[in-house]
């Protein structure tokens, strides 16, 4: 019963959250100067027009506006758009009118997630066993080579290293491709850029937590009772810190989904990054709005996710 | 000891696992599965090229975005197109007459063009495709086409007339006419993506199949030009294939792989180049272009070709009185070090120049442009009436790629030594370009700041009036002045006012606007008396609102709803409000009133006509001697290619930059099957024989 009160509590702030979002997103956009019809290239081609030209480029522009409601309030343009979001209905983007962003965003956000849930994987994968070294080994040469090189990985951004993996990886050793999309090998390099920073906080975060643990009672009365180290640290210690981690995860995969942005520009990766960049550059209001909910909602509902992880792992907490 | 086990122990695992999948994965190499494919193909590998291109949502040729490039003249040719050297020749088009009225063209077509499928192409194809463009409710961008100048192709669009009436018909099977209503350029313009043809059997039946917006989806795709798609990812990768009916002039690449990709700092082409993955590679940045030039194993694969159009400075579009000056902008002029930012700031990769474009481009030989000079420059200023105001200089953010933002450094310092106290101000693009395009006539004080713009000037395509590089800018210069400003902000912020205000229904409304009517109709008749250019005069007088606004208000009976007659009232403020502005700036300056009328005369003048050159360098001519536009470089593209890669074109237009009209690429075989296909020696020493026998 908690859970169901919990769940429906949420999720309609979820909604009014994004609502929100939309709201100010609308806002935002209307108030930066500059709209799609200025921009740059269209204002190239138009400026051609001569007299006639202009009556036909006036006509242009009333239909531009009729068809996609820039002729009405932005309050009610606010109104349409969330109604018909609420049926994930995008309508055309200003850039390619023939196509409805609700297929765009179908083609492309299953990408997009692919490489976070790889790296949010890998980070995992990789970050907890050398969390667990560091921790173990403290105050090592062990510890301080892995803590410095975490520190590295965190301040480094992902287009950086990014790049960094492709001269490496792709033009020196000529390993793997330097980007693409579809086959198995194409996914190292990008999981890699977008889970460095990631593999780094994880190995900080269970560094940090397996050392609180191993201070505690039970650990020493396990150690008493004779049982072997592994499985103290494996079984105790390291389940009873695997907490902390799951509340650094959330964040971390709205870190990573914003980081995909760049990622997915530097390795050719057709996902939701590129279409909100280009968006945002050419005014695409139905694109950037969109593209911004997606995002919004993503994280959102991650944010659930790890809340409900959490009250699962730890009884003490409950769902309210 | 046991705890390292279970660290170490998974960590080895892994590596092992994701070493395994490496390997695994190599299989699936595209470059092998390509060799394997074309063993069939006579033992002779497929020729295959592996070129970058824009991002691309659809291969729908209607729209103005980046697949034009693809569209025209690879997947669909049209009754004119391109050739290396960018010049308009025709592609499907034999022959053509154009009638003494100079608005009626006829065109013969060829007949041995035949579509993928293998049937013929024929005028009925393109006045299907134009007919698909101009119909009411299809999202086409008429301003990028010559269908605003055919006769009635926007009444149609706008639903208020039948199709019949248009001026676009099909005679037979291979003649086109077209009617335009000013003379116009035709050949150039029937080189767009707007005017390709569509086969009409194939659009049918997708659109049957529920598919009328994915017709051209590979399968469905039925095209007429040099390549078809095979693939098709969007935003991802497009695969195109000989066309095995095409008649015509073609390469002899078997198959292109267009990679998409941004074309910003964000991509790393030349790493993709190196690595094998790409044949071409845009340099981008000032980085990559550092690089390239002098990495030994690249920089001989270095090609450089010079852009159509400049890069350059613009006074702001902001209203301010203080850039009115005309030893001001003279002096701006002279200060500029273009050699300077040449060599130091864009690192050798453009060309200094003072007029709009290559400097030795034959359209510009001759003509006069503003050249570094400081000491002329600083006994400028001091005849101004400069006195230490700050100027802003509206620049692009620092984290630019093209280098504009250190142009913008340099720029400054070139103005601080004369004396002149300029403030750079680093604007996001789509804030700046309201500053460059359509900035002043917001009701912000911001906008009223002097200040100068970075700005690009480009040619879109190849027709008298772009031909001025940067059309808007280096036409537009009548526009600059201070008063013409300031009007058109009044005018624009009453046209805006307008929408709200619900006049119309009561006589004293009317008779309120019957003021500004009048004066209206008194200043059109000065104007005809006083104007000697006919073309001109009748250009302008089109502008008189009083005609419309009799007509408007006898067209409002007793019956006439109140809704109806404030969207009377107000249309007709409407049209008086953008006469207003006509008829007061006829009566500008001179070198304005010269303008106009040599802009009205390029209106109307087609590429073809001996008389448009000369023209046009006029035009040219007064618009640098004003300063109000002072270009500084001229761009060079510059890309890497395979020394085996030959024929390729560049894109030099305004936008979209990469390789387009594939056709004409060729690949030496020889040097290719050494480079990419050394297993295939076989078959390499069969051709060596085989040449030899020739």
């Amino acid at each position: 019963m908690h859970a169901l009160v919990f769940f429906s509590k949420r999720l309609s702030a979820i909604v009014v959250s994004l609502a929100a979002v939309v709201t100010i997103t609308f806002y935002l956009m209307h108030s930066a100067p500059g709209n799609f019809l200025e921009m740059q290239q269209v204002r190239e081609a138009m400026a051609s027009l001569d007299s006639k030209g202009r009556e036909a480029q006036k006509q242009y522009e009333i239909e531009f506006q009729k068809r996609y409601a820039l002729d009405k309030p932005i309050y009610v343009q606010i109104g349409i758009y969330l109604k018909n979001a609420a049926t994930f209905k995008f309508g055309p983007s200003f850039t390619n009118p023939n196509v409805p962003i609700e297929a765009l965003v179908r083609e492309k956000f299953g990408t997009t997630l692919q490489i976070v849930l790889i790296g949010l994987i890998l980070a995992i994968v990789a970050g907890v066993p050398l969390g667990v070294i560091a921790a173990l080994r403290k105050n090592t040469v062990w510890d301080y080579g892995l803590m410095g090189f975490s520190m590295i990985g965190q301040v480094i951004p992902s287009f950086v290293i990014a790049v960094g993996l492709i001269v490496i990886f792709s033009v020196m050793l000529g390993w793997l491709p330097t980007s693409g999309w579809g086959q198995c090998r194409h996914y190292i390099l990008p999981a890699l850029a977008i889970g460095a920073a990631p593999i780094a906080t994880v190995a900080r975060y269970i560094r940090s937590s397996i050392l609180e643990t191993m201070e505690q009672d039970y650990i020493r009365t396990a150690f008493s009772k004779g049982i072997p180290e592994a499985r103290v640290i494996l079984a105790h210690a390291l389940r009873n810190s695997l907490i902390p981690l799951i509340t650094v995860m959330g964040p971390q995969f709205s870190f990573m989904l914003l980081g995909s942005v760049l990622v997915e520009q530097v390795f050719r990766i057709p996902g939701m990054g590129s279409m909100f960049v280009s968006a945002a550059q050419q005014r695409d209001y139905p694109m950037l709005v969109t593209s911004t909910l997606i995002f919004a909602a993503a994280i959102m509902l991650v944010n659930l996710v790890v809340d409900v992880l959490y009250a699962f792992l730890d009884p003490r907490i409950k769902l309210e | 000891m046991r705890l390292t086990k279970w660290v170490v122990g998974p960590l080895a695992l892994l590596s092992l696992g994701i070493y395994g999948l490496y390997n695994c994965v190599l299989c699936g190499d595209p470059a092998a599965k390509a060799a394997a494919a074309a063993v069939a193909n006579g033992g002779r590998p497929e020729i295959v090229v592996r070129i970058p291109s824009f991002p691309t949502q659809s291969l729908e040729p209607y729209v103005w975005a980046p697949q034009a490039v693809i569209t025209q003249g690879t997947l669909l040719e049209g009754l004119f197109g391109y050739d290396r050297d960018l010049n308009v020749v025709p592609k499907v088009a034999e022959s053509w007459v154009l009638a003494p009225d100079k608005l009626t063209w006829t065109i013969k077509l060829r007949k041995d063009k035949k579509w993928s499928d293998g049937t013929g192409v024929t005028a009925h194809d393109f006045i299907y495709g134009w007919t698909r463009f101009c119909s009411p409710g299809f999202p086409s961008p008429d301003w990028a086409s010559v269908f605003v100048s055919v006769e009635h192709a926007m009444d149609y669009k706008s639903g208020s007339i039948p199709l019949d009436s248009v001026g676009f018909k099909a005679l037979d099977d291979y003649t086109l006419v077209v009617k335009l209503i000013k003379p116009r350029s035709l050949p150039s313009f029937l080189a767009l993506s707007s005017t390709l043809p569509m086969h009409k059997a194939s659009f049918e039946a997708a659109k049957a199949r529920g598919e009328a917006d994915f017709w051209w989806m590979p399968g469905s795709f039925v095209g007429n030009g040099p390549y078809i798609p095979v693939r098709f990812v969007r935003d991802g990768e497009i695969e195109l294939v000989r066309n095995p009916h095409y008649v015509g002039e073609r390469g002899n690449v078997d198959r292109f792989v267009l990679k998409s990709m941004s074309m910003s700092s964000q991509s790393v082409q030349i790493q993709q180049y190196e690595a094998g993955e790409l044949d071409v590679a845009h340099v981008m940045t000032l980085g990559d272009y550092a690089y390239a030039s002098k990495a030994k194993h690249i920089k001989d694969q270095v090609v450089m070709t010079p852009e159509m159009g400049y890069t350059g400075i613009q006074m702001a579009r902001t209203v301010n009185k203080l850039m009115n000056d005309d030893n001001l902008r003279r002096a701006i002029a002279l200060a500029i070090d273009k050699a300077d930012l040449a060599k130091n700031v864009m690192g050798g990769r453009v060309n200094p120049t003072n007029v709009f474009g290559p400097e030795q481009d034959s359209l510009f030989a001759g003509l006069t442009g503003v050249s570094f000079d400081r000491e002329e420059a600083k006994r400028c200023l001091a005849k101004s009436s400069y006195r230490g105001e700050p100027i802003y200089l509206f620049s692009p953010p620092s984290t630019d790629v093209k280098g504009l933002a250190s142009v913008s450094e340099a720029i400054q310092s070139h103005l601080k030594a004369i004396g002149l106290n300029v403030v750079i101000e680093n604007l996001e693009e789509g804030v700046l370009n309201s500053y460059v395009w359509g900035g002043g006539y917001i009701d912000d004080p911001r906008y009223n700041r002097p200040g100068l713009t970075l700005f690009p000037g480009k040619v879109l395509w190849k027709e008298p009036v772009m031909m001025l590089r940067a059309a808007d800018h280096s036409w537009d210069w009548m526009n600059y002045d201070y008063e013409v400003k300031e009007l058109r902000k009044r005018i624009t912020l009453e046209r805006v006012a307008l929408k709200k205000e619900e006049k119309g229904d009561k006589p004293r409304d009317w008779a309120e606007l019957k003021v500004l009517r009048d004066s209206c109709a008194a200043w059109f008749a000065r104007i005809k008396s006083m104007e000697t250019d006919s073309l001109f005069r009748n250009k302008i007088l089109e502008k008189n609102a009083a005609p419309q606004y009799d007509r408007l208000l006898s067209s409002i009976g007793p019956k006439t709803a109140r809704d109806e007659k404030i969207a009377k009232w107000q249309s007709a403020k409407d049209v008086l409000l953008d006469a207003e502005f006509e008829f007061l700036t006829y009566f500008g300056n001179q070198r304005n009133h010269d303008g106009k009328v040599t802009f009205a005369h390029l209106e109307t003048a087609t590429m073809e006509d001996s008389a448009t050159t000369p023209l046009l360098r006029h035009m040219i001519q007064l618009s640098l001697d004003q300063n109000w536009i002072i270009p500084f470089f001229s761009e060079k593209l510059v890309y890497v290619k395979r020394p085996w890669l030959t024929g390729e074109s560049m894109n030099k237009f305004g936008m979209w930059n990469v390789l387009f009209d594939l056709q004409y690429i060729n690949v030496d075989e020889k040097a290719y099957m050494a480079a990419v296909h050394p297993e295939s020696k076989s078959w390499l020493t069969r051709l060596a024989s085989h040449q030899e026998g020739n």
